[in-house]
């Protein structure tokens, strides 16, 4: 019986040791390590003051590991940015745009990686409180990668700074540039992926703006071009309620349910949608306005 | 007074069954060879996300479930139930067989004759076909009776009691799921008890086993059920820490999930040893007495 057990343990552990060196530079390593590193740097983020140079240096060192052991992997780069956040944490911003320069240094190829590091850089300045070398970067950010997500986003980004800031002037040219990008995107040739992306971005800034109209004519035209999306629904939604409570104006929305049967004939939610046709005539017709309920 | 009595004479059923099966190695090797394999099994699905497995396991995974289960730690999620469908599959087509290779060794045991696991898989084999029937109908079983607790569940999510009585069953119900789970196990094994011993001591083809199973147990059902029972319960642990510690510990250590796993495969070979021992001889003495 013993022979057997150790046979049976003899097997079990030469497995392990032989499927671990197998693997042992792959990206699930790599992601392993990075997971790892990432806790140990949510313990040090809620205390930073706290915590010694040391650890920083041990955190640091092992997302370096990861850049310099794993470049085959897709975490090197994502590793490289990871430890310009450590010393972002440590409030050492030169180490840490250092750090961001040397990624697009390495992986020059990544635009995912140069956008985010680059975005790291902006960070450090406006941090520091240097504003006009962080939107500096910022803009680099929007002109050099523009269709990456951290690129999308960054126009809205710099429009909330302003508006956080109430800096009015700042804000309106701010907001105008941002929409401007994006019906540049848009007036290109973008692929499915991004338009949807950029649609959904100009839907959302638009409400955040609170132009309805806009708002419902950028959803309009994501229901019609991407009729079998999870969102759909959602986006329906939205755009019934932004018609009846903001809009107070139910023809765009009417207009858009038209279009969309004539486009898509056979979709299963044309039933759905004619009778919401029929009932927003009957909100026309009644005059019949609609308000949010006030929660007791 | 009648209760006590039984579990007084369960207790030194089960107390002799640990000391026989421990006394004979024998016993024990069918059901190291299933620990063996579900170990295995288990080794093997921790590495599916990884070279050279995740070769198969990867178009799999992205199928059924998603490429975020082929990337740590979110495959430690997957895992658990990776490994449930993996020891389904073992016990329908090895492990039920090599429980009624051990219940052939406890048999000779009892009977004081010398016997080797091959001796015995080599007698057991021409009942293969029965056990596996077997195994599909216990299962199938399990599954039903999960299913009806399926449905009690539902109807106590529809109870919007958040005090008094009807809180306290809905929060029964819905908590209690795992221990549910365990009980209906435990149901359906008594239930079955000695259909294999019969059908391996015996030598009875499926149905005819099944009907004197019913016939015998109908009259020691109690005695039956507190074996089955009692060793069952040190399953309990398991599942508090999968439910009490899992959310929490898993999130700081996903590798938790998988020491967890080894850890309940070793406990039921325990479990199992224990019952299988148990109603065998329960069984045989029954036999006697006739």
């Amino acid at each position: 019986m013993k022979k057997t057990l150790l046979t049976f343990l003899a097997i079990l552990t030469g497995l392990f040791i032989l499927l671990t060196l197998l693997d042992g530079k792959s990206e699930y390593v790599a992601e392993q390590i990075i997971w790892k590193t990432n806790q140990k740097l949510a313990q040090v983020e809620r205390n930073p003051e706290a915590v010694p140079d040391s650890v920083y240096k041990q955190i640091a060192a092992q997302y370096k590991k990861v850049t310099t052991q794993f470049t085959h992997t897709r975490k090197a780069s994502k590793a490289a940015i990871l430890s310009g956040n450590v010393y972002l944490i440590k409030k050492d911003y030169p180490t840490a745009r250092q750090l961001f320069t040397d990624v697009c240094k390495k992986f020059p190829k990544d635009t995912v990686a140069c956008a985010d590091s680059t975005m790291g850089i902006a960070k450090s300045y406006e941090i520091e409180g240097n504003w006009p070398e962080a939107l500096k970067h910022y803009e680099q950010v929007i002109n050099q990668y523009p269709t990456t997500d951290i690129g999308l986003m960054t126009p809205i980004y710099i429009v909330n700074r302003y508006r956080a800031n109430k800096d009015t002037d700042n804000t309106k040219i701010a907001t105008d540039r941002a929409i401007r990008f994006y019906k540049s995107i848009l007036s290109g040739t973008p692929d499915e992926i991004l338009e949807f992306k950029v649609l959904h971005l100009l839907a959302n800034f638009y409400i955040s703006l609170e132009r309805w109209s806009e708002a419902v004519q950028a959803m309009g035209t994501i229901l019609i071009k991407y009729p079998t999306r999870k969102t759909v629904l959602t986006t329906l939604a939205a755009i019934n309620q932004i018609s009846l409570l903001y809009l107070s104006d139910s023809d765009q929305a009417a207009n858009i349910y038209k279009e969309f049967i004539r486009k898509h004939p056979k979709h299963p939610l044309n039933t759905t949608l004619k009778k919401m046709i029929a009932s927003f005539q009957v909100i026309r017709d009644k005059n019949i306005s609609v308000k949010l309920q006030d929660k007791k | 007074m009648e209760n006590k009595k039984t579990s007084f004479r369960s207790i030194t059923l089960l107390r002799t069954s640990v000391n026989t099966f421990l006394g004979h190695s024998t016993i024990l090797y069918p059901l190291l060879l299933i620990a063996f394999i579900q170990l295995l099994t288990l080794e093997l699905l921790y590495f599916y996300p990884r070279f050279p497995l995740n070769v198969f396991f990867g178009p799999i995974v992205r199928r059924l479930w998603s490429e975020g289960y082929l990337h740590y730690p979110f495959n430690f999620a997957l895992l658990p139930q990776l490994f449930y469908y993996a020891q389904l599959l073992i016990y329908i087509f090895i492990g039920a067989f090599l429980s009624a290779v051990a219940i052939e060794i406890i048999a000779a045991v009892n009977n004081e004759k010398r016997t080797s696991f091959k001796t015995a898989v080599r007698k057991t084999l021409p009942a293969y076909v029965h056990i596996f029937i077997l195994s599909i109908l216990s299962l199938s079983a399990v599954f039903g009776l999960s299913q009806a607790y399926g449905l009690l569940i539902q109807r106590a999510l529809k109870l919007r009691a958040e005090t008094g009585i009807l809180s306290i069953i809905k929060k029964t119900i819905l908590y209690g799921a795992p221990y549910a789970d365990l009980l209906l196990g435990v149901i359906v094994t008594t239930a079955l008890a000695f259909t294999i011993p019969i059908i391996v001591i015996e030598r009875k083809k499926i149905f005819a086993a099944l009907i004197l199973n019913f016939r015998m147990l109908l009259r020691s059902l109690f005695f039956v059920f507190t074996i089955v029972l009692l060793p069952t319960l040190l399953y309990v642990p398991i599942l508090l820490l999968r439910s009490n510690f899992m959310a929490t510990v898993s999130q700081n250590m996903p590798i938790f999930q998988f020491i967890v796993l080894m850890l309940s495969v070793l406990v039921t070979i325990f479990i199992d040893a224990t019952v299988l021992t148990a109603t065998t001889t329960f069984y045989l003495h029954k036999k006697e007495d006739k």
